[in-house]
């Protein structure tokens, strides 16, 4: 694990627990079967500091449980899940045994035996119980409640030493009669992508805090809960009032918007034909700034902390280290409050 | 909450979960009817211009590096053997059953391959292809989407075939198989990966070879570089090489090619730079084509990157203008109706003109480049005329376009034919008049011969019901949409002449996705498809559908009406009640009445759906609208727009029949909800129109993926959405009626009507505060104490 300075962000955030996206599961229409889309790479990227603590995601699409045999729903998807669950974990586990040993190991003695394998033996063992939760991620609708609810029931038959979590949308959160409680140990309140991407009146599609008041509730949830709060975000792109696509922060040179754009209220209207990575924008086009302001992290973090009892963890999505230098004041003042 | 338990997602952003709902498939949204493949053929296929950046990911989909290597293979074995069997056993055998088949005595299944045999009686070239097909091996493991090990090529094995490569490659006499060992070690190496030995076998076997190898190799060779020696050997791979250059294309950045340009002083590393550039330019790449063009004006990258640039320009031009897809100026009615309402400039309308303007000069210049280029082969010259009368076409220069067609003869090149066939059929439908019978045989002669050329163009038209053919890994079915193309083309140009049937049915049979509600593109069993009738719901007159159920029943005559014949018809009565349809919409009931009355009275129980939307209370009556009204509603004995029309005919009797004021009153007031019933907030709103939906509005324009009453909103919308011809009905009882609970009521509807046009007129703005009409205080004030203003305030929500 080299990702140094991610190591150095998490040890001066005070950072002591990760989710760590395994893959993602799609449809296959070709198969007829749910198939692992993307997912965690190369387990040795992950910074060392994620290791010791961390929670797998497997994310779902909602398409999955459309389409779901009974046979996969009941069984197969978690029998196929525990496979890869268990195999990246280990895969994470020994390349952080081996940063651990690295840093542990004795300095060279010539002519002294060492015995390297005693070594990563005890560190395995001190790894053993990582990680303790199962998180699930799923936006999961009306028709698809039942098939998803009897997945997580097989999930947990898989996992039976581990706590299942869900993730809870804004939607299923207020509305539990009618979405239904997944039956999980815990969930995750996701406090972000709060309006359509593609609706040219939001003005922030990520995070609105009037959006997320509208949600929040007085009402206690049936399961205990964790939430997140988005650090992330990136400029839509409109021509007119149709969404073209998303530009990331990434893809901006440093002056691209100084030079070529001018403000626009939330947004940024192009002066001059102009190409951005793959993407020929024209002029009139306005990408509309779709970052969190960190007041208004801030007072949801109050919020949540006012209305959501027994809240457990706040969190934040996603980890990007230039993204999280932008926020970390504001990620400073949330740890302060809670 | 300990700060210990705090914790940081880290999760991928996944665009895909971000927007639900309907989308198109990338180029489906795109017009383009210039055959990229002229010139540049097929091999090129992957740069073609497309939505995807990078049309597809095929590495050499003509095949040219295989047939190279099969070519290099049979002058080694001295012509003895058949070159299909070559490419046989190299590309289509499998490693396991190239390994049975030399366990096997005779060869199995490869007992008449040629080459095999050839291969078997000369055992160096048999030990190099089993080293080959053990890598193969290595490489390629059976699919299995679980199987995470998957994720890695067996490395044990690979090192083994590496390090068999590098010691034969070392030990070979033979030049032929001496080169493939070292192009096998520097694979291996890559893979493993030992970049050392790459440069090493690289630089001692390949540098100078003439061989195909040469360039696979200086990929490996380049990736096991730095800096700009890298950008380098994947810049001469990707020229030397077909089936590497998707690879090379995308492990090339902009800024690897700006420092490139910084250091290199030879012009074909110079040259190879622009190519990728403008390859990798979404924009204008005209300034990079004229220095393209003046470095190498036979550059074999010139011909497709001129079809990139009219495609471009067609997609910026056509696909707003044909298809409807942004930058469409259409786009911002809303703007025009609402320059305040958005939080940033209000009028992009001007931008999209203004780009339009700058589009038309850009396909004005790339003509002129073309027109420079008027001197070279024959061959050439016939490209760059189809090039030129399709960017007439484009700029509606038809009459110039078919100019340049007149001497140009059939192509034996059928991209060429194509093109020639499609760009002539518009220049022709253009300036002639598509009314002559002479003309439309024309035109059904070349469309004859387009589907003979393409027989994939046609399986689409044929599979009218489902248009879910984009969902393709690459832009063919773009180029196999080029007959749907021409046929929408070619519909636009009979409407205008005033010929809607053919129109209608040309739409139809071009089954295009347009930036416009056409339905479901499901077939419901029984034929309810609002796409059978929706682009006659959108353009035609009432007379217009009975041309339309005239030319169902007459069987076609000759090959132009065998093309526009539809595969499929709804039943006879979906375009009655259509037809009535249109005349409820233009206040003719009496009309429309007959033509209900002429299809089967049970139609509306059981089809599309009207059942579930049109009332079986009487629309004279409003229910809980206007409960002031406490006499119960008469019923309809069943779902049935006859039933509906018979109703407000029989009002409309009333009133012509009635003299005694306040009766007549009574029956403006009966007509006025009947009228209300009929708009968007009524029960009966299906009465006018075909669906429903809250993005409806004002300003809304035509959208693929949601109903929006478009563009009969804006002929109907008075009537529709702020409810003019009730609002008139309720005005004359004022007029008529002495009677205050009937003046009341009047006041009343008056108020809903207003209130409901007012937040209608400023749906999508930011003027949506409360709106209190006229009416409703002049009821209020002058009619408080009557028993219709208690009703309202005791039983209408809306009313408080």
């Amino acid at each position: 694990m080299s990702n140094t300075l991610s190591d150095s962000l998490a040890t001066s955030f005070g950072i002591t627990h990760f989710y760590v996206r395994y893959l993602d599961v799609d449809w296959s229409e070709q198969m007829q079967i749910p198939v692992p889309s993307s997912g965690l790479g190369y387990a040795a990227s992950l910074p060392s500091a994620m290791a010791p603590r961390y929670t797998p995601v497997i994310f779902i699409t909602n398409r999955v449980f459309e389409r779901i045999s009974d046979r996969w729903c009941d069984d197969s998807l978690a029998l196929k899940l525990k496979a890869i669950v268990d195999e990246k974990t280990k895969a994470i586990n020994e390349a952080y045994l081996t940063t651990v040993a690295d840093k542990v190991r004795p300095p060279y003695v010539a002519g002294q035996v060492y015995n390297e394998d005693s070594l990563r033996s005890r560190l395995r063992d001190s790894l053993a119980r990582s990680p303790e939760e199962i998180q699930i991620d799923c936006d999961w609708t009306v028709k698809t409640r039942d098939r998803y609810f009897r997945f997580l029931r097989s999930l947990k038959k898989q996992f039976p030493g581990f706590a299942i979590s869900a993730t809870i949308r804004l939607f299923p959160y207020k509305y539990p009669g009618k979405m239904g409680v997944p039956p999980v140990d815990r969930g995750m309140l996701m406090c972000y992508n709060m309006d359509r991407v593609d609706n040219s009146r939001a003005r922030n599609s990520v995070f609105d805090l009037a959006t997320m008041k509208q949600y929040l509730t007085d009402k206690q949830y049936p399961l205990p809960l964790d939430a997140a709060l988005p650090v992330f975000g990136w400029y839509a792109w409109f021509r007119g009032n149709t969404l073209k696509g998303i530009i990331y922060p990434a893809e901006l040179g440093d002056n691209d918007l100084r030079d070529h754009f001018g403000n626009s209220g939330n947004g940024y209207l192009l002066h001059e034909d102009y190409t951005i990575g793959n993407h020929y924008l024209r002029e009139g086009d306005v990408l509309r700034k779709e970052m969190p302001e960190p007041a208004a992290l801030e007072e949801a973090a109050q919020l949540l902390q006012q209305q959501v009892k027994g809240l457990r963890r706040i969190s934040f999505f996603h980890w990007d280290t230039r993204l999280l230098n932008t926020y970390d004041n504001t990620i400073r003042k949330i740890y302060a409050t809670f | 909450m300990l700060r210990s338990s705090l914790a940081l997602l880290l999760i991928c952003l996944a665009f895909a979960s971000l927007a639900c709902g309907p989308s198109l498939y990338l180029d489906e949204g795109r017009f383009a009817l210039f055959r990229p493949d002229i010139g540049s053929g097929p091999s090129l296929e992957p740069f073609y211009y497309s939505e995807r950046f990078l049309n597809s990911y095929s590495p050499d989909p003509a095949g040219k590096d295989y047939q190279r290597n099969c070519a290099e293979w049979l002058a080694y074995t001295g012509g003895k053997v058949k070159m299909g069997d070559i490419y046989t056993l190299q590309y289509l055998v499998d490693p396991d059953a190239f390994f049975y088949a030399c366990t096997v005595k005779d060869g199995g299944s490869l007992k008449d391959n040629t080459f095999f045999q050839w291969l078997r009686r000369h055992k160096a070239a048999m030990e190099y292809m089993t080293l080959a097909k053990r890598f193969e091996f290595a490489q390629f493991k059976p699919a299995d989407p679980w199987n995470t090990s998957n994720e890695d090529p067996d490395g044990a094995l690979l090192i083994e075939v590496a390090d068999a490569a590098a010691a034969r490659c070392r030990s070979a006499r033979d030049p032929f198989l001496r080169e493939r060992y070292a192009f096998q070690a520097i694979k291996a190496a890559y893979y493993i990966p030992e970049a050392d030995s790459v440069k090493w076998y690289f630089i001692q076997y390949l540098a100078h070879s003439k061989s195909l190898l040469k360039g696979w190799a200086l990929l490996y060779y380049g990736m096991s570089q730095e800096g700009t020696a890298r950008t380098r050997s994947l810049l001469q791979s990707f020229d030397l090489s077909e089936e590497k250059k998707v690879f090379c294309y995308n492990h090339i950045s902009r800024s690897d090619l700006d420092s490139l340009q910084a250091v290199a002083t030879d012009k074909e590393t110079l040259q190879l730079i622009r190519i990728m550039r403008a390859l990798k330019t979404p924009g204008r790449a005209l300034d990079l084509l004229r220095e393209i063009r003046a470095a190498d004006p036979e550059s074999p990258y010139l011909f497709l990157l001129i079809g990139r640039e009219i495609n471009k320009v067609e997609d910026w031009l056509w696909s707003p203008e044909v298809l409807q897809f942004p930058s469409a100026i259409q786009e911002n009615v809303f703007h025009r109706l609402f320059p305040d309402s958005l939080w940033w400039d209000g009028s992009y309308e001007r931008y999209a003109i203004k780009n339009q303007q700058k589009d038309k000069q850009y396909l004005a210049d790339l003509k002129d480049f073309l027109t420079e280029r008027m001197q070279p082969r024959e061959a050439d010259r016939q490209k760059l005329l189809l090039a030129l009368a399709h960017l007439d076409n484009i700029q509606g220069h038809y009459a110039t376009a078919l100019m340049r067609h007149q001497d140009m003869p059939p192509f034996a090149d059928t991209a060429m034919e194509i093109q020639r066939l499609i760009d002539k059929s518009i220049a022709l439908a253009y300036v002639g008049d598509v009314l002559q019978p002479a003309l439309r045989q024309q035109l059904a002669a070349n469309i004859l011969r387009l589907k003979a050329l393409n027989p994939a163009m046609d399986t689409v038209r044929k599979n009218e019901d489902y248009y879910d053919w984009y969902a393709s890994e690459d832009a063919t079915m773009e180029r196999n949409d080029d007959l749907g193309e021409l046929l929408l083309l070619l519909s636009r140009r009979f409407h205008q002449k005033g010929d809607q049937v053919t129109a209608g049915l040309l739409y139809n049979k071009a089954n295009l996705t347009l930036n416009i509600y056409d339905g479901s593109p499901y077939i419901s069993p029984e034929g309810a498809y609002y796409r059978y009738i929706a682009w006659w719901d959108r353009e035609a007159a009432p007379e217009d559908i009975d041309s339309v159920l005239a030319y169902k029943h007459r069987l076609p005559r000759n090959d132009w009406e065998r093309l526009i014949y539809p595969g499929s018809w709804a039943g006879d009565d979906f375009y009655k009640d259509l037809k009535g349809t249109l005349l409820m919409r233009r206040k003719q009931y009496k009309e429309a009445l007959t033509v209900f009355s002429s299809m089967d009275p049970r139609f509306w129980e059981g089809f599309y759906e009207y059942k579930h939307y049109l009332p079986l209370s009487s629309i004279a009556w409003l229910g809980t609208v206007a409960p002031w009204d406490t006499v119960a509603a008469p019923r309809y004995a069943m779902n049935s727009k006859r039933l509906i029309a018979a109703d407000l005919v029989m009002l409309q009797d009333s009133i012509a029949r009635e003299r005694n004021p306040e009766r007549l009153a009574a029956y403006y007031y009966r007509l006025g909800n009947a009228q209300y019933s009929m708009t968007y907030y009524g029960k009966a709103w299906m009465m006018m129109s075909y669906g429903w939906s809250s993005r409806e509005g004002k300003g809304a324009v035509g959208s693929f993926a949601y109903f929006a009453f478009y563009p009969n909103n804006q002929r109907y919308g008075a009537d529709y959405y702020e409810c003019e011809e009730a609002i008139a009905q309720y005005k004359r009882v004022l007029a008529l009626s002495r009677n205050r609970e009937k003046r009341a009521a009047a006041l009343l509807m008056l108020s809903l009507c207003d209130e409901q046009a007012h937040a209608y007129n400023n749906s999508g703005t930011d003027n949506q505060e409360h709106f209190t009409s006229g009416y409703r205080s002049q009821a209020l004030r002058s009619y408080g104490r009557t028993q219709a203003v208690n009703d309202a305030q005791m039983y209408c929500p809306y009313f408080n």
